[in-house]
């Protein structure tokens, strides 16, 4: 058992993400693997004749590869990681593959609901919802939701924070 | 009242002098940049040239008084005119701040704050000693008019408690920078041992560091004083600058007894707090310290006087972190433990330095559990209460997963319930 099934006191019915966030991180993660790859390479082209920056190039140009391929295997993992789940007073939010957490934030807690799309995701029509209360370490982000699904969520959560009574 | 602060006016006229002064390190860091040339007479002659014209004429244009609609307007700017309204019936606090050149000039700032988020502040600089005093009593008066209620806006202390300055010292001396001192040291002698002259520098960088660190600490915490009014929790502190804050309990969002090893033949212990609405851009807005030392003897009245609600006798039961923590936290799994009691979560943790935390069910924010890769193979987590930003945080560690679990969901439930029977806190 999962520490987030346990922690949902047994149930396993979370809510899950849409899976265009697997190509939307893809996308994110071939946009900056490229242009890193691309000063790598002039880096080695104006090189000649010095040895040790050639050296750092091709080094640099591994160590990336070795990187962006270790993320874009994850990415699947990770997206299907996430979770979340409305309950009646409080909302949870479950990710991580290797360091795994769940956070609860009852809805009396809440200060702010920010609904958020970058361009990049509004071109994958996602958008993320993420909740602050008075606490800087409290991090419930929910990304990767259809934009409507994401105004859905910041009704419900808004209408329970006013019947909460901050 | 004298209507002695109604008419536009400056601050004092040394006023661009003192700033010059303040600047004065720069001048400084170039000296030993250059070396003394003709260069750096140059830089400097450029310097004060510059320099004192630009604080004079901002100075020129610098104005405030206290305005028709009961606000505190300042105006400022060279170049592009800046005005701003400090609505007084909003009053936070007036602080006398004493920088120490100013000081020994008998000149002060005055800082008035506001209620409101982002830009509600404005430090006078300089003003006489008698005329900052005079300022703040009128604004106080002011504020005293304005609002209906009783309360005065300078209350007399109930209660105060004084740290000794000499106990102060001892107990800073004590803390970590000083294992660093004694690390430091040990280094040095084994490399002067190993390839003889090498240790002075490392010997020289650890004294320097800690001695710095040190001093910063005591010049900050000198003659600290906590106290009680009407108000709430009066805190001041400071050699050079002084700070005071005053701090209505509800407020006080976490706390933490903190014993660093060395203080515990003595009996001392140190108490942090975490404070609501404490500004988090700057670490000095906020108190972060309710008391910085104090023997064991005295904290049941200090408990009793400024946390009245706090009870941090456990009769509870301990819920333990599991005997294969200790391969995650070596030191400290013997010590880590949580407690739910009626009013606050509480954590036990620390070998060397021991700590207590606990905050109210009704002030923590959310609930995480945390789980890395080692913690899942020991079986395992980490139990989270989230606080506002501070000194404090609350982190049950080496718990077994499935008590973190039932923990959270019995501290969840109570983080309901609290809220609705709790009434706001009353002294």
């Amino acid at each position: 058992m999962t520490i987030a099934e346990l922690f949902s006191a047994g149930s396993t019915d979370w809510l899950r993400v849409n899976p265009k966030l697997r190509t939307y991180w893809h996308t994110l993660i071939a946009l900056t693997t490229v242009p890193l790859l691309i000063v790598a390479a002039i880096v080695i082209a104006i090189s000649e004749g010095v040895p040790v920056v050639r050296f750092i190039g091709i080094a640099s140009i591994i160590a990336i590869m070795i990187f962006a391929i270790w993320a874009w295997v994850l990415v699947t993992r990770r997206v299907r990681s996430i979770g979340y789940r409305l309950e009646s007073r409080e909302l949870k939010v479950s990710s991580g593959i290797m360091f795994r957490r769940v956070v609860s934030v009852p809805f009396a807690r809440m200060q702010l609901v920010e609904v958020s799309a970058g361009p990049l995701e509004r071109a994958f029509s996602l958008a993320s919802v993420q909740l602050h209360t008075a606490s800087a370490s409290t991090d419930a982000t929910i990304p990767g939701l259809d934009p409507e699904r994401a105004a859905e969520i910041r009704d419900a959560l808004a209408s329970h924070s006013a019947t909460a009574g901050l | 009242m004298s209507d002695n602060f109604s008419r536009p006016q400056h601050t004092a006229p040394l006023t661009p002098i003192l700033q010059l002064v303040n600047s004065a390190p720069i001048v400084l860091v170039a000296f030993f940049a250059i070396g003394l040339s003709w260069w750096f007479l140059l830089i400097g002659v450029i310097f004060l040239v510059v320099g004192g014209f630009g604080y004079w004429a901002s100075w020129q244009r610098r104005f405030f008084w206290l305005n028709e609609e009961g606000e505190l307007e300042a105006r400022s700017g060279i170049l592009f005119r800046r005005s701003r309204q400090l609505r007084i019936s909003r009053l936070q606090s007036v602080d006398i701040l004493r920088p120490p050149v100013a000081r020994l000039l008998g000149y002060s700032s005055l800082k008035i704050e506001v209620a409101g988020s982002g830009d509600s502040r404005v430090i006078l600089s300089y003003l006489s000693v008698g005329k900052a005093q005079e300022l703040r009593s009128e604004i106080l008066a002011l504020a005293k008019d304005e609002r209906t209620s009783t309360q005065s806006a300078e209350p007399a202390d109930h209660w105060k408690w004084q740290v000794p300055n000499g106990r102060l010292v001892a107990s800073l001396v004590l803390t970590t920078s000083t294992y660093f001192l004694i690390i430091g040291a040990v280094a040095s002698v084994a490399f002067a041992l190993v390839e003889p002259g090498s240790g002075l520098v490392t010997l020289a960088l650890a004294v320097g560091g800690s001695t710095i660190s040190l001093i910063a600490g005591i010049t900050s915490l000198f003659n600290f004083s906590v106290g009680r009014n009407d108000r709430g929790i009066a805190i001041s502190h400071g050699l050079f600058t002084t700070a005071h804050y005053t701090v209505s309990p509800i407020r006080i969002q976490a706390i933490c007894v903190v014993q660093p090893i060395a203080w515990r033949p003595f009996g001392w212990y140190q108490v942090a707090i975490n404070v609501a609405g404490a500004d988090q851009s700057s670490k000095k807005s906020g108190p972060r310290v309710l008391i910085p030392v104090v023997h064991e003897d005295a904290l049941p009245e200090l408990f009793h006087e400024l946390l009245p609600s706090w009870n941090l006798e456990i009769e509870d039961e301990w819920l333990a972190s599991t005997t294969t923590s200790r391969w995650r936290f070596p030191w400290q799994a013997a010590r880590l433990a949580v407690s739910l009691t009626s009013d606050l979560f509480v954590v036990r943790s620390g070998a060397l330095t021991r700590r207590l935390s606990a905050a109210p069910h009704e002030r923590i924010q959310s609930i995480r559990i945390t789980q890395g890769p080692w913690e899942r193979k020991l079986g395992i987590s980490s139990l989270h209460a989230d606080s506002v930003p501070g000194p404090v945080r609350l982190r049950g560690r080496g718990l077994a997963s499935s008590v973190a679990v039932h923990t959270a969901l019995a501290e969840l439930d109570r983080m309901f319930t609290a809220r609705k029977s709790r009434k706001s806190e009353q002294w």
